[in-house]
């Protein structure tokens, strides 16, 4: 089997060159290289990072982590290798990328992880109240974590650390079984795998009902490509035939694992629909995308989903969707709802968006120029062109505010990687036999593949954890929400400076939460700001006013994106603590807690 | 391993014939619940209850199937048995009865009904 030529990405000429002892060093020096940058990233100072994220505190031998870990990748392409070593490269890649958020900080990373907790917390406590918010009109995931929680009995903010990890495992199974069921190429499976996990800095994977809507959306266009799949018989070329020539008959003849399969899809869809709002549209339009490309030998799937997402939205969802249009594209425009309102802020954060804007930009690129290589080199299998650019038709169709271009880049990254693979697999190390024997491959080549993904997974790295300022959370601030909590009467209002507040994953329907980033946002001037506040105060009279919450992530949140420098977040506080009524609750070494009483609204205006 | 089931032949007989790996599954179905419920020890608690929750009825539901192809098969393990934990839940939660004991019996129960009529069933061909 040793000269059996490998399906090509490209023209260039590999062998399947088994090498049993080069296999078990590229898996353990991966593997190495995983655990190296864990423990690296352990040792962070959480209070030590700053504006550009995580990146810049990282240690350099975590840097050389990165390069051994794409050095082992580059030399495990271009051959066959053993069936354990693409796994464990993996493994190497999802600890080097994904475990740093798992041992950063006191608690889960990501303010919203603890909202869900408090989400699951309160239905296992039997509050179920669609009226409450938009997570109870979609509660198909919470009861799920509620379960896990309970049944496992495994700490509820471990479980939340833990799951971007673990999500990105499931989705590398999903994306794997999707990409297996468009080539039987191996590196064409294992290098859009790695792009992905390297271009997902997106930031869903969290624990959240969108990371297992993710997986089921996966899952689901796994099956209808592998099993349920259909291509046309004496098709004719040229656009106009296309869908007239020729008959569409089934890629699997076994009738019952297709009827058996459909069954299997409906179920996950009915799942789907029950856990999240937007996942199962995108799918649907997919769907209907393969549909007319010819390629789904089930064509009323997308109808039946369509009829499901409709039930549920008529029904379980109607309260939330009284005045919460889904559908209806932004009314700010889509370019500044998702880019340009995004990309401002502190000279650190601007560093970190364009990183972002440059790793997404490159992985693009990249699929670009494999789309053109791919249609010159005559592949005319149109399922992975749909499935990349009908998650971009959605952009304009569906309202989800300022995350939708980050929500479609996700869905079509799977399959811009895979074209993404095509120009990058040209610069796979060249395997040969010399006089029968195997021989090492060209340096040059595996150096310069090598540095181009380490290049990548470096701007991944600061792309993902370019928050970490202020989405990573200390053990004072944890503690100074556990006072809040004990401090504020029930049912009051809890203001937190900003929306990166480690709070709500316990007793999430007993107050109402606000934020000064969202309260202040038509001005963040201090005078303005305090006003704001006082006018919710008076406004909360019957509880006695408010209780406000100011951490060192709110103000790294607040002046990191450009709302409140810290000369105006200091006089904004000064400003707090000379208003009459004002009483600092609890302080510690990174957080105050103040209550504020009602009718001091008047004195707003002589502070300074 | 799979044996094929002859008509004619009692309950008991049939239920002799099952092949090994459904037989294994049934009695996973069984045993995890069951072991989680009684909340032993970690982390023999926190596998029990993960094994029913994201494994059991996945591999019930993808053996049934009789996928071939091992990708699809890894990647519809958990996420069937995680759609399923969902919306099993979710159900027992609208129907306000939601206990998480509850939720873990019923998962076990599709396991052991489905690898049960996997086992019994016509051997792939």
């Amino acid at each position: 089997m040793t000269n059996v030529a490998v399906r090509q990405l490209t023209d260039v000429a590999v062998r399947a060159v088994p090498r049993p002892g080069v296999d078990l060093g590229i898996g353990a020096l991966a593997l190495l290289c995983g655990g190296v940058a864990v423990w690296s990233a352990a040792g962070v100072e959480t209070t030590a990072l700053g504006d550009g994220g995580l990146a810049p505190a990282l240690a350099p031998v975590f840097w050389v982590a990165v390069v051994g870990l794409n050095l082992a990748f580059v030399l495990s392409l271009g051959r066959r290798v053993a069936v354990w070593l693409s796994p464990a490269l993996v493994a190497g890649l999802l600890l080097l990328l994904y475990a740093p958020a798992s041992v950063l900080g006191a608690g889960p990373r990501l303010a919203v992880s603890w909202r869900h907790l408090g989400v699951a917390d309160a239905m296992a406590n039997g509050v179920f109240d669609p009226r409450i918010d938009v997570y109870f009109n979609w509660p198909g995931f919470f009861p799920g974590l509620a379960t896990f929680i309970e049944a496992t009995g495994l700490p509820p903010l471990q479980v939340a650390m833990w799951a971007p990890l673990v999500n990105a495992a499931l989705w590398s199974l999903g994306i794997v079984a999707v990409l297996r069921a468009l080539t039987p190429d191996k590196d064409a499976i294992v290098i859009p795998l790695w792009l992905f996990l390297i271009g997902n800095w997106i930031d869903q994977d969290y624990l959240s009902p969108q990371a297992l809507g993710f997986l089921l959306h996966l899952v689901v266009l796994a099956l209808v490509l592998g099993v349920l799949g259909a291509r046309v018989q004496g098709g004719a070329s040229g656009l106009r035939n296309f869908w007239r020539a020729g008959s569409r008959v089934p890629e699997r003849a076994d009738g019952r694992l297709r009827r058996l399969a459909l069954g299997l899809v409906l179920v996950l869809s009915v799942a789907l629909v029950s856990i999240h709002q937007l996942t199962p549209i995108v799918l649907a339009f997919s769907l209907v995308g393969l549909v007319l490309v010819r390629r789904s030998w089930a064509p009323l799937l997308p109808v039946i989903l369509g009829l499901l997402l409709v039930l549920w939205m008529l029904y379980p969802a109607s309260t939330y969707l009284v005045g919460h249009p889904v559908f209806g594209g932004d009314d700010g425009g889509v370019v500044q709802a998702n880019l340009t309102e995004r990309v401002v802020g502190s000279r650190g954060h601007l560093i970190v968006q364009g990183v972002r804007i440059a790793l997404t930009v490159a992985v693009w690129t990249l699929g670009a120029i494999g789309v053109v290589q791919s249609w010159r080199s005559g592949r005319r299998d149109l399922r992975p062109y749909v499935l990349a650019v009908v998650p971009f038709l959605m952009l304009p169709v569906l309202n989800y505010g300022g995350e939708m271009l980050l929500r479609v880049t996700l869905f079509s990254l799977p399959f811009v990687a895979f074209f993404a693979a095509r120009p990058l697999a040209s610069l796979r190390p060249r395997w040969r036999h010399r006089a029968g024997r195997p021989a090492r491959p060209g340096t040059g080549r595996v150096l310069a593949f090598t540095l181009l993904l380490s290049l990548l997974c470096a701007g991944s790295v600061t792309a993902k954890y370019g928050n970490a300022r202020f989405d990573i959370f200390t053990a004072d601030e944890v503690e100074a929400v556990g006072m809040l909590h004990d401090l504020a009467p029930a049912g009051s209002v809890l203001v937190a400076g900003a929306s990166s507040t480690p709070w709500a994953s316990q007793d999430y329907s007993r107050y109402t939460r606000r934020t000064v980033q969202a309260l202040c946002e038509a001005d963040f001037g201090p005078t303005a700001c305090l006003h704001t506040l006082h006018e919710l105060a008076d406004h909360e009279a019957a509880a006695g006013g408010i209780t406000l919450l100011l951490t060192r992530g709110n103000q790294a949140a607040l002046r990191m994106q450009g709302q409140m420098s810290a000369d105006d977040f200091a006089q904004f506080e000064a400003g707090l603590r000379g208003l009459p009524g004002t009483s600092l609750l609890f302080a510690n070494r990174e957080a105050r807690i103040y209550r504020l009483a009602p009718h001091a609204a008047e004195a707003v205006g002589s502070q300074p | 391993m799979s044996s094929e089931s002859r008509p004619g032949t009692t309950r008991p007989a049939r239920l002799g014939q099952m092949e090994r790996l459904s037989a294994g599954l049934v009695a996973l179905g069984v045993l995890m619940p069951l072991l989680a419920v009684t909340q032993p020890v970690q982390p023999v608690r926190a596998l029990a209850a993960a094994t029913v929750l994201m494994c059991l009825p996945g591999l019930a539901v993808a053996r049934f199937l009789r996928l071939r192809e091992p990708l699809l098969f890894l990647a519809v393990v958990p996420s069937v048995s995680l759609a399923l934990t969902a919306l099993a839940a979710t159900g027992l939660m609208y129907a306000g009865v939601w206990s998480w004991q509850l939720t873990l019996g019923s998962l076990g129960a599709v396991t052991v009904a489905v690898a049960a009529i996997t086992g019994l069933g016509d051997p792939p061909p």
